[in-house]
Parts: C-alpha cells; structure tokens; sequence
C-alpha cells in the first residue's frame, strides 16, 4: 500500500462568465482526474468547489506514488531481429541502443499474427508529486472555454485571467506556473470583505477557511442556501418564483460568492405593462426573480435580487431604481410603438433584409401571404377564417420593426400580440401573429387556432423553399438555417391541428414565388426529397419502427396526416401477437404475388374449402374494408384485417398455390391479390420485417 | 461630492498610479473608445497609460431632456492601460471605494459582457461592473483594434460619470445631479439636450449628411496617400458621427445601416495598420519612455 496525501488545487480567477462555470468545472475535473489516471496515479474522492472567482479540486487520498507498470514496446520481427546464424542484427541492436537496454530486457511476443521482438520492462513509478506540473499543465490548457482572451504576455488564453493559483500535496506547495502565475499556498476571501490574503495549510481546511471569510465555495450548498432564502421571504407572501425564472438560481449562484435574496418592489402602475415586458425586464437584464400570486396567478409587484454581501438595507434602492428606470424605459417603447397603427409598421419591414437573395422581410412577407391563401383554400376553410389567416400573414413580422421588440428579440410573436390587439385587430388574428412561430424549440408549445398553425406552416415553407432555390440547402451537419428543425415543426403542426392537404400541391403552387437561376421543378423535387427523409427521421423519433414507415409512407406528400395516422394504426395493431403473424402471413402472399406474374380470378374455379372459405370471408367483409378505407378509420380496417387470420392459416396450411395446373395456380395467385389491392391504400405489407 | 469633485478625484486617483491625464479631443464622438489617445495608442507594442473625460454623443438616445436616465450626451471618464497590470481590478475597486462607496453596504459584481465595435473593427472581453445592480462601469480587455490582434493587451475602463454621480448623490433624476454644490447637471444641460435631441431627430438635414459623409471619407483616403494618419482618423470620427446622426434620423435601413458601418471599419482597419507602420518608423519611441 503506497502512502496516501489529499490535494489541492485552486485556479483563481477575475469573474468567469457565469455561463461558462458550469462546464468549465466538468471540464476541469474529468481533465484533471483523468490526466491522473493515465498516470496510474490512484485517488479517492474528488469534490469539485467553484465560485465566479475560483475553480477548485479536493481530491482525497492521491497515492504519492505511481503505480509500478510494465513498460511494452514492440522491435523488429523476429525474422529480421536475428541472422541466420542467431547472432543479433542491425535492427536488432539499434532497437537495444535506442532503448538503452540490454537482451535481459527483451522477449518474444505475437502481435498481428507474428512474432515480434518486445521490450518488457518492470517500471517503478515516480512520485506523484513530479508529476502534479504537467498534469495541471495539461488540464489548463485543454480546458475549453466558448471564448477565450489573452491578457499579459506569454499569450497563454483563458476565459479571464487567472490570477492566483493554490497548489497543495499534502502540506506542500507543487512549484506551478502558468501565464506568469507561479503556485502558492494562499487564496483569497470575499472582495467585499477585505480580499484578504488566507493562508491554506492543508487541503482539508479549504473549504472552512473560505467559510470564515464569507465564501462558500461548495456551487451546490450556495444554491441550496439561496433557494432556502428566497422560500424564506416568499411563502409568507403566498408568491411564487414562475417557471420562466427557474434558470436565475443557477445564474445568481454563479454570479455570487456569498449570495443573499433581497426582496424589493416595482411601483404598481406599471403592471399595466404586458406581463412579457416585464419578466423580460427583470430576468434578461438584471437576473431578478419575478414572482406570481399562486402557481398560475398575476404577477406582483415584489421581486428578488440576489446580493453578493450580507448588508442588504442600503442596496434595496439601488436595485428598485435600476428597475424603476428600465421599466420606464420600456414603456417608453410600448407606448411610443402603439401610437402608430400597427399595420402601418409593414412599409418598414423594406429595410429589413431577409435573406439578400431573397428579398426584404418586406417581400418575405407577400410570398407568406400567397402560401398562406394557397394553404387555407387545401385546407377547405370558410371564407371568414380565410380573411384571418391572411391578416395574420399580412401582419405577422410587424412587430419586428418596433422599437420594444428592437429591445427585446425575445418578445417577438408577443408584442404583435399586444399591437395588433391595440389596432383592434380580432383575438384570432392577435393570437395568429403570436403563435407563428410557435413551437419555437424542440418541447415547446404548439400553435393553439388555425391562424398560427397556417401561417407558421407557410412562414417555415417559404424560408425552406427560399434557401433551396439559391442552392443553400443543408449538406451533413450544416444547417445554418436550422430548415431540419422547421420541417419538424411543420409535420408536428399539421399533427396537432390534423391537417390534410397534399404538401406537394402546397410546394407545387409556391415555387413559382422564387425567381432563381435553379428551375422551380428542380427545387420542387429537392424540397420534395427533403421532407421525405426529414419526415421519416420525425416518425422514427416518434417511436415508430423503419418498416412501420416504410409500409405507410408512399404517398405521404399527398398527406402527411393521414400518412402519420396509417403509420400510428399500424403501430397499436402491431402490438398484438394475432396482428404480427397475419402480417408476416400476407406478406407471404405479397411475396408470392411478386413472382407470379400472371393471374386471373374466377369463382367458379375455387375447389377446395379452405380457399372457398377464405374468399367468402373476404366477400362478407370486402364492402365494410372498403367504407373504412373510404372515412380513413384504419383502426376498423385492421380490426377486420385480423379477421382474416384463421382463413389465412387455414389456406396457407392446406392449400397449395403453385398447383401444377396453372389455371389453378393463376386463379389462386388471383384470389391472393384482390385480397392485398384492397388494403394497398393504407398499407404496403411487402415492406414489414418481421420483428 | 458632487460631478466635478468626481472628476477631480478620478484625475489625482490615476495621476497617482501613472496615467498621464490626457484632454477630451475635440471631435464629436460615440465614445471615450474613439479618442485617439485610446483607439490609436492601444495599437502596437509601445507601452501607454492615460485617463480622460470624453463627452460622448449618442444621438438615438436622446430625450429632449424629459427621461431621468437617458442623454444624447453624456460624459464618460476613460482609462487605458498597456500593458493591462496584474492588480488592475483591485485599482479599479480602490477608485471606487475611495469615492466613499463602502463594499461591505453596497453590492458590487463583474457580470460578463463582452465588447465590440463594429465601426472601429474592435473586440474585448470583460465585464459591467454593477454598484446594486446599476452598471457603472464597463471593464474591457481589449483583443482587437482596428481588425488587429492586439500584444501587449490594453485594459480600458468607461466609468459613467453621471451613473455614479446619481449613485453617490441619490438622485434618481439624472438632471437633479450637483455639478458643483450650487448649479445641477440640468441647470447646465437641459436645453443642450433639447436641442440636440430636435436636431438629431427632427431637424438635421439627410441629404447634407450623406454628402458629408462621403466628403469625409473622400477626404480620408487623400490623407491616408499623402501618410498623415492623425487627420485621417479625425475624418474617420466624424463619419462615425455623422453615420449616427443618419441613424438617429431614421434615415438608414438595415441594409444602408450594415453598409456605413462597414465603410467606416474599413478606414479605421488601414488607419490602424498605417498608424503602426507610422509608429515604427519613428522607432516606437514610448517603448524605451515607459518601459518598467
């Protein structure tokens, strides 16, 4: 058993962005653990600690030694190691010198099937403490930062300068030395309080000694402290923190070495403002909690700030005033943009470019317009909802000309919402506007009315047809234009709203819109390709399985809903064991069917019984297959699908299709295939695996 | 202490720690950044530690004098260091503390923002500084000037005079602030900023600003030939200026707005490169002044 020391090491910093913290400590610990390992060096427990000014490890129990290795490297063949006569080559020997050894120190071994002279030697491993340089050399340079700055002149790059750096083994201080910062044993307290100089005499009182000085550097006990505060001063109230918030503990903790909630308020009038502005105000700008009355309730006018001292009466007015003025600012803005009708900002979105091949907003904003009408006519909506979804198309980039959402890019969508409604523009279209870009991420929400979904849909569509036709389409990971995730939110909006209308048509009267060097039906086609592979990686993430797909798919550009309501039917019935074995028995068929060319049917050339019985079964149930098909209730077909099992079965089992008189055989092969054309509106059965 | 005590202190604090207290320059500017004693010296190797008070103009935020926190002129007071000093954040604090603004009451935090002037090609990293939660100070270690990478770095601090001068003084009004103990900030700037605000929004003529504009970039271009970098620059400061008025005018549109601001940063790119070439000519005579 090697000797066993703990170690430290804390990289003192000028305040990380708070944003880098929490990868910046993952990094630092798999680098540093890791750097160990592949030094056979052994260690117990690692804590990480860190603060906006310090990256901290505290690894317990690191042996003081390496371990002992066995040292492998492989020399020349064996054939051209030895000469015929035994005595060592040139090969041989240089290998000895290069290596310093002796023949003592060699053996034979196979290696890719031959046998290999081996350098094997027993290595004693060094003491760790030689070696704690390069391994903190390493770990801070590979570190990675999303930016990183130079700052004296070795040109060595980090997030923000370090300024101090405390190495301990043990009770001795590792010689380190990085960007002009030689190691010590000292860190430092709170700036606040001092900023004094602490002397650290062993790793193990690290984290008390900062305690005493008012920092806590464990990012895990802080954050439980501050969410411990703020539970403190809001449950009396009966005011809660909203989930649009919830990311400000971790922002505040990494802002804070010694965190303390405030709670301060806003004076009431400005509730009037719309609710977004607000929250933005408080959460974006100055990393305040809003709070809400009750879990779903208004928002008050009390929030928290997070305070870096203990002291907190003198600091309250500073954070009031701060808010105070922004707010003021911000209503500035709403009121200044609701003096002018909100469809008025549309001239203005000609100075705003789109896409320089592509236009103006402004321009962008009449090819939405056209897509949308084209779209509510496939869709089959009624005149009045018609004039909605164009208003809402007319008006839904407006808002990105005022000066609020100029401000604040986020409440884009939401102050089209206000404005529209302030124009006295209906709730429909109000929400429409909002709800275009809707869902704006991956789990987000969906369009809720016809307007948003609509209008959303063509905007996605005229930016996806847009980028094809100037020869911008995605290659490998490259998607600057994410047109992968607006595919994704077209087919989930079509889902939600269950939309049928053929996409093709829809692409179809479009691509005239673009005048591009490419021809409109060579876009059409690759846009086309697009949505396929793109809707088949959407349904594979569904859950649904490559066959299932495969099976429902063919004619999915006709309708995407219905092609996705075929695969989800598919996918329910499949869970049945009966299911799974009649599909594996007609594809027997369809397999039979592919080979067999020719065929006929007649009923009178039916003779045995179980052929009889299963042509009888399918007359019985061949018109309700039919209306099923017809009103698109898979569910039924299915259902009577699986009607054809014992007939199925008894068929296969007894009768023989390839009879030798081919009058037969074809009228078999006949009876098959007017069984399976009937289900080939919904189904493709050729195309299931057996699973 | 009212603003011009601020000023004084802020002058002695830096005078104390070597800056050379270097004038406001006589161009109209969007800020403390654009004076050549920061733009021009933070180039090349040659070492430089100044601080200043700039009146900045940025004429979009005007308010005609009516909003308690906004100004289309306001007054920065600038420090640039180069090489940036191992303790400069302590410095930093020490001028704050020593103002009378007590740590231990007052919550003071570096909150990361990274800095950039797309008109002068220049980037850096650093923070706002927050006094309870209002920025007073933006800290800059600068990386890029003029589109050049930048050794020895130069650290820059823009502390916002009237920002701490509502602070120390508690005043919610930025016009009830005392310039001296007997006159205010508005009693001085009031109608300046009406003015202003009616001409940069209302009044200034579109058509002689563009064709400013393209005179002084005109004229730019013969000085640059002719190797008088220094008037140069001063063209290149008045079409920033002039290219902000265009846009407080509302008379840019996003395309125009990315066009000016790429015309400028191409005449500040080869200022930039023609003043280090100009500054090794001479030998880069400050490196053996104030080398330490």
């Amino acid at each position: 058993m090697s000797e066993k020391k703990d170690l430290l090491i804390e990289v003192g910093l000028e305040e990380l962005p708070h944003s880098f913290i929490e990868n910046a400590m993952k990094g630092f610990e798999n680098n540093f653990t890791g750097q160990l390992s592949n030094q056979k060096i052994e260690f117990g427990k690692v804590t990480a600690f860190s603060t906006p000014r310090r990256m901290t490890l505290f690894i317990k129990e690191v042996n003081i030694n390496q371990n002992d290795y066995l040292e492998e490297k492989r020399g020349p063949s064996i054939e051209k190691a030895y000469l015929p006569d035994g005595s060592p080559s040139k090969a041989l020997t240089g290998f000895l010198k290069g290596n310093n050894i002796t023949k003592d120190d060699i053996a034979t071994k196979v290696s890719e099937n031959r046998e290999y002279v081996f350098l094997l030697r027993e290595i004693k491993g060094k003491d760790t403490f030689t070696l704690l340089h390069e391994i903190l050399d390493i770990t801070l340079k590979s570190l990675y930062f999303p930016k990183t700055m130079k700052w004296e002149n070795t040109g060595f790059q980090f997030a923000r300068p370090i300024r101090w750096i405390l190495y301990l083994f043990g009770e001795a201080i590792v010689p380190f030395k990085i960007a002009d910062v030689v190691s010590s044993n000292y860190t430092y307290g709170h700036r606040s309080y001092g900023n004094s100089r602490i002397v650290i005499n062993n790793p193990t009182e690290y984290e008390k000694k900062l305690a005493a000085n008012s920092v806590i550097a464990d990012r895990y006990k802080r954050k439980l402290q501050l969410q411990k505060q703020i539970e403190k001063i809001i449950i009396p109230k009966g005011l809660e923190v909203p989930e649009i918030a919830k990311d400000l503990y971790d922002i505040n903790n990494d802002l804070t070495e010694f965190p303390h909630a405030v709670i301060c308020e806003f004076d009431k009038y400005f509730l009037e403002l719309p609710v977004e502005v607000l929250t933005s105000e408080m959460i974006e700008h100055q990393y305040y909690f809003p709070l809400i009355e009750g879990s779903k309730g208004k928002l008050s006018n009390y929030f928290i700030a997070v305070s870096n001292i203990c002291e907190k009466s003198k600091s309250v007015y500073g954070y009031q005033n701060v808010l105070r003025a922004r707010l003021d600012d911000g209503r500035f803005f709403f009121n200044e943009d609701k003096k002018k009708g909100f469809s008025e900002y549309n001239e203005k979105l000609k100075t705003v470019t789109f896409h320089e091949q592509l236009g103006s907003m402004h321009q962008k904003i009449e090819r939405i317009m056209k897509i949308s009408e084209v779209l509510a006519g496939l869709v089959s909506l009624n005149n009045k909802e018609k004039a909605s979804v164009c208003k809402t198309a007319e008006l839904c980039k407006n808002d990105l000309v005022t000066l609020t959402v100029n401000e604040f890019p986020g409440l884009q969508g939401i102050m089209g919402y206000y404005y529209a409604r302030a124009s006295h523009y209906s709730e429909d279209v109000a929400r429409g506007i909002k709800e275009h870009y809707y869902p704006r991420f991956a789990a987000d929400i969906l369009p809720s009315c016809i307007e948003g979904s609509l209008v959303g849909i063509a905007d996605r569509l005229d930016t996806i047809l847009g980028i094809f036709s100037i020869g911008l389409k995605p290659k490998g990971s490259k998607d600057p234009f994410a047109l992968r995730r607006k595919v994704f939110a077209i087919v989930k909006i079509i889902i939600s709203m269950k939309l049928n209308y053929s996409m093709r048509k829809l692409i179809a009267d479009s691509a005239g819109l673009y005048s591009c060097q490419k021809s409109s039906a060579l876009v059409m086609d690759e846009v086309e390709g697009f949505f396929l592979d793109r809707i088949k990686s959407i349904f594979t993430e569904m859950g649904f399985l490559y066959d299932e797909i495969d099976a429902c798919i063919s004619n999915v550009m006709d309708d995407i809903y219905e092609a996705y309501r075929r695969v989800l039917a598919l996918h329910e019935y499949r869970s049945h064991k009966d299911f799974e074995d009649l599909l594996i028995s007609f594809k027997r068929m369809g397999n039979i069917l592919k080979e067999e060319k020719k065929f006929l049917f007649s009923e009178d050339l039916l003779i045995e019984k179980e052929e009889k019985a299963l042509y009888r079964h399918f007359i019985s149930v061949k018109d309700r297959i039919v209306e099923n098909v017809n009103i698109k209730n898979y569910n039924q077909v299915y259902s009577i699908l699986s009607s054809f099992k014992p007939y199925v079965d008894n068929f296969f089992d007894n009768v023989l299709v390839m009879d030798e008189n081919m009058e037969l055989r074809e009228n078999r092969v006949g009876l098959l295939k007017i069984i399976i054309n009937i289900f080939s509106d919904i189904i493709d059965i050729s195309k299931i695996v057996p699973g | 202490m009212n603003l011009q005590e601020i000023i004084f202190f802020l002058n002695i604090f830096w005078s104390n720690k070597g800056s050379i207290i270097v004038q406001p320059y006589d161009i109209e500017k969007g800020a403390g950044t654009f004076n050549p004693a920061t733009f021009l010296r933070a180039l090349g190797p040659e070492p430089w530690n100044a601080a200043y008070v700039e009146p900045s103009r940025r004429p979009t935020d005007g308010r005609y004098g009516e909003n308690p926190n906004r100004l289309q002129l306001y007054y920065q007071y600038q420090v640039l260091i180069k090489p940036s000093p191992v303790d400069i954040q302590g410095l930093y604090l020490d001028s704050i503390r020593e103002m009378g603004i007590d740590f231990k009451e007052h919550d003071v935090r570096f909150v990361h923002d990274d800095w950039e002037s797309p008109t002068l090609g220049a980037t850096g990293l650093g923070w706002e500084v927050w006094l309870d939660g209002m920025e007073i100070t933006q800290f800059t270690y600068f990386q890029q000037v003029g589109g050049i990478e930048l050794e020895p770095i130069s650290v820059e601090l823009t502390y916002g005079l009237e920002r701490i001068a509502m602070f120390i003084q508690q005043k919610d009004d930025v016009f009830d602030i005392l310039w001296n103990d007997r006159l205010t900030y508005g009693d001085i700037r009031r109608r300046e900023e009406f003015e202003f605000s009616t001409f940069n929004f209302e009044t200034a003529n579109i058509d002689k600003h563009v064709s400013l504009f393209n005179e002084y970039e005109n004229e730019a271009e013969l000085l640059l030939e002719k190797d008088l970098v220094l008037p140069a620059y001063d063209m290149v400061m008045k079409c920033s200026h002039i290219f902000n008025i265009l846009e407080a005018r509302g008379a840019l549109s996003v395309t125009e707005r990315t066009s000016y601001i790429q015309r400028v940063r191409n005449m500040a790119k080869t200022i930039a490169e023609d003043y280090i070439k100009a500054r090794e000519k001479l030998g880069f005579p400050l490196l053996a002044k104030l080398n330490h």
